[in-house]
């Protein structure tokens, strides 16, 4: 048996462990710290950043996370690429450099996907409808949220999924068709999708109102990206549950990125996002990568254990502040003082100058 | 300010009225206004020094340099080199100010003044402070002059002063991104003549001939130089040779930028950039060599293709194998290079196409009054 192997079979048995909402921080942090040094040996763009930090001799969690913008220049895993069954990428024009998440292997992904799903959107049915307001993997097959939300269906759902985007776009006709069904059977639904997929079909779906059955929930994720009007989190939620006659508790905000296998899940009361026993969520100052104070508010960091094969140390941009057992993740920074003329990162690596 | 003293229509009442008398001033008289309001302007006292560092986020030691530079370029002298020989035909100027580094204030109020053309500045309401001082310092220098000069403070969402502001303009000058000059230059009539200036950035270049110790003691100071926050700031600096000498040359950067910011410290840092700069600091340890402490940086990237900086003091360095590939190595960034550093024996010429400003090492940030930066004159527009 390979180490590999043997780290991979751990991780599942703790997701499998831990996948009811129980937690073991104790045995998730002993099992992390082994699995950075086995990817500190493999994957030589980690190895560097943990040399640089000068930290390489103390314990594996308090080495520096990757940035998500490492994953757009170099390759971020322990194989070669000939091996990758799947690689996602994140979202960009033709000309930006996209990340590239690269798998080996699902299953870890499926497992850890799976179980978070049940907990935090499908708790109290074994399967329902499924109404998809994002492109399907198909359409997209380097998309990990489209990748998600297709295996929802044999998981989760009823039959096949509607798929209300296709072709690049909503069809609201089967949308709002699909919808009045539901209201006619009692049938509950779970409507999944991108926020301004949501915000598109509010716009065109005019004056029409549902009521749909008891039991039907709304999972949303991620950002406008200028695909659409942007709205605030909690106007989100209200027009969600104005439009389709859901109470705001069943809309269920997930947080999702390209260079994660696994996701964390909104709860209420207060507002705060929830990660699974195999994660590990810790706000860090953006200088010294160190973890901020209790309280305090931190770029998010999030360790995931099911990212075996590539990294599962992950720092990102985003800023958070702890709320209770979770995080809250705020939007970008303001600016405190103009920035100056000197051309913005993203312009140019969106190639956004005409 | 008062409301009426902020309101684009009665600023250019004010200014028009006062036309006559500006371009009846001969130009020696504009040219030692102009310059003598620049002698105090590039000497400024405690309090605005304290509220014009507030403001930018630079730190007072870099504010008091930048005043210095770049006011200490308008010599009598100089303003009346440049405005040799040119005759003004717009009867009015509305200068937008939106996102720029400190000083960019200068040129946009005070050429149009030597050239005997009133003018209405448009600043961002959280960051008028110098161009208000600049229209304080010409007053006191020459009140005929400084009469012909306004500024007017409102937001970017402001559109009925901006079209109020726009409307009274024969020539409009913007200074922001690419976003806000298409932004104005919508709103402009086909006789109004719009000259922009887009945000961009700085390359420098290490030619074979040059030492690399003293052209990293050069480069520091243009990296340095308003927090790396101008169009003029390099973003990666390429070294001709081999890896070696790039790295040698990266390590010296480094120590340079160290004793610099003990003469002028970094000022503050807002937290997207704080953001953006860990992000560039990881790739630079994941795919090179970084050189970091917490208020500058240096990576040596070898030669991976060119990415941009996130300012603030984070410059790559960049392996170059001839000069003769300069203009394929420049990659992305090519179409946004709006400057061009060099260390070795300086061809302008031979450099002219990769960047409308070419400047010696070291004077990155502070061009000639007469520089042609974008490519155009400074009385461009007038």
């Amino acid at each position: 048996v390979s180490e590999r192997e043997l780290l991979a079979a751990e991780i599942t048995a703790l997701i499998e462990r831990l996948a009811g909402g129980a937690r073991d921080d104790t045995a998730r942090d002993a099992l992390l710290a082994r699995v950075l040094r086995y990817q500190r040996a493999r994957v030589a763009p980690y190895a560097r950043i943990v040399t640089h930090s000068g930290l390489g001799d103390g314990d594996p969690l308090s080495w520096p996370g990757v940035p998500t913008d490492v994953f757009r220049f170099v390759r971020v895993a322990s194989h070669d690429a000939a091996r990758d069954v799947r690689v996602f990428r994140t979202s960009g024009t033709t000309q930006a450099q996209r990340g590239e998440h690269a798998l080996r292997d699902l299953s870890l992904y499926d497992a850890g996907a799976r179980a978070w799903a049940k907990r935090m959107l499908f708790p109290d049915v074994e399967r329902m409808r499924l109404l998809v307001l994002a492109p399907s993997a198909a359409e997209l097959p380097d998309s990990s949220l489209s990748y998600m939300i297709d295996r929802f269906a044999p998981w989760f759902g009823k039959g096949a999924s509607v798929a209300i985007w296709h072709d690049g776009g909503l069809d609201l006709a089967l949308l709002e068709a699909t919808l009045r069904d539901a209201e006619r059977t009692g049938e509950a639904v779970a409507l999944l999708g991108t926020s301004f997929a949501f915000v598109h079909a509010d716009d065109g779906l005019g004056a029409a109102r549902f009521a749909l059955p008891a039991g039907s929930r709304v999972m949303q994720t991620g950002g406008f990206k200028g695909k659409s009007r942007e709205v605030a989190p909690d106007e989100m939620r209200s027009m969600l549950s104005a439009r389709y006659g859901v109470s705001e508790e069943q809309i269920i905000a997930e947080y999702g990125m390209t260079e994660l296998c696994s996701q964390l899940y909104e709860r209420m009361n207060p507002r705060r996002l929830l990660a699974p026993g195999w994660v590990r969520v810790t706000l860090v100052d953006p200088e010294t990568l160190q973890p901020v104070r209790p309280g305090e508010e931190g770029l998010v960091r999030i360790d995931d254990l099911a990212n075996l094969d590539t990294v599962s140390a992950i720092q990102t941009s985003d800023r958070g502040v702890p709320v209770e057992d979770g995080i809250v993740v705020l939007g970008r920074a303001p600016g405190a003082v103009p920035r100056g003329c000197s051309i913005a990162v993203d312009a140019v690596l969106a190639g956004e100058r005409a | 300010v008062s409301s009426a003293e902020n309101e684009p229509l009665a600023l250019w009442s004010r200014v028009q009225s006062a036309a006559p008398a500006l371009r009846a001033l001969s130009v020696e008289e504009r040219a030692r206004a102009i310059a003598t309001a620049c002698a105090a302007l590039s000497r400024p006292d405690g309090a605005l020094l304290a509220l014009l560092s507030a403001s930018s986020g630079l730190s007072e030691a870099m504010t008091r340099w930048a005043l210095e530079t770049t006011f200490g370029a308008f010599s009598e002298r100089a303003l009346l080199e440049l405005v040799a020989g040119r005759q003004a035909r717009a009867t009015g100027v509305a200068a937008i100010l939106s996102g720029n580094v400190l000083s960019a204030a200068a040129r946009p109020m005070l050429l149009p003044l030597l050239a005997g053309v009133p003018v209405v500045a448009k600043a961002s309401s959280r960051d008028d402070a110098l161009p208000h001082a600049i229209a304080q310092a010409v007053s006191a220098a020459h009140p005929l002059v400084g009469a012909a000069c306004a500024v007017a403070s409102f937001g970017h969402e402001d559109d009925a002063r901006l079209d109020a502001l726009l409307a009274g303009a024969a020539s409009v000058q913007v200074l922001g991104s690419d976003e806000a000059v298409a932004a104005v230059r919508e709103r402009l009539a086909p006789a109004q003549t719009l000259i922009g200036r887009g945000h961009g950035l700085g390359i420098g270049v290490v030619l074979h001939d040059a030492a690399v110790a003293a052209a990293s003691e050069a480069f520091a100071r243009d990296v340095a130089a308003y927090d790396q926050r101008g169009c003029l700031s390099p973003h990666a600096i390429l070294v001709e040779g081999d890896d070696a000498r790039a790295e040698a040359f990266a390590r010296l950067l480094y120590e340079a930028l160290a004793r610099i910011a003990r003469e002028l410290p970094r000022g503050s840092v807002p937290g997207d950039a704080r953001a953006e700069q860990l992000q560039w600091r990881g790739v630079a340890a994941a795919r090179g060599v970084l050189h970091a402490s917490i208020t500058f940086a240096v990576s040596c990237e070898h030669g991976a293709p060119l990415r941009p900086s996130p300012g603030y003091r984070n410059v790559g360095v960049y392996t170059l194998q001839s000069r003769d590939v300069l203009s394929a190595r420049l990659g992305q960034l090519a179409r946004f290079v709006k400057a061009l550093g060099v260390a070795g024996q300086l061809d302008a010429q031979a450099f002219a196409a990769l960047a409308p400003y070419v400047a010696r090492a070291g004077a990155m940030q502070t061009p000639p009054l007469a520089a042609h930066l974008d490519g155009l004159h400074p009385l461009d527009g007038l």
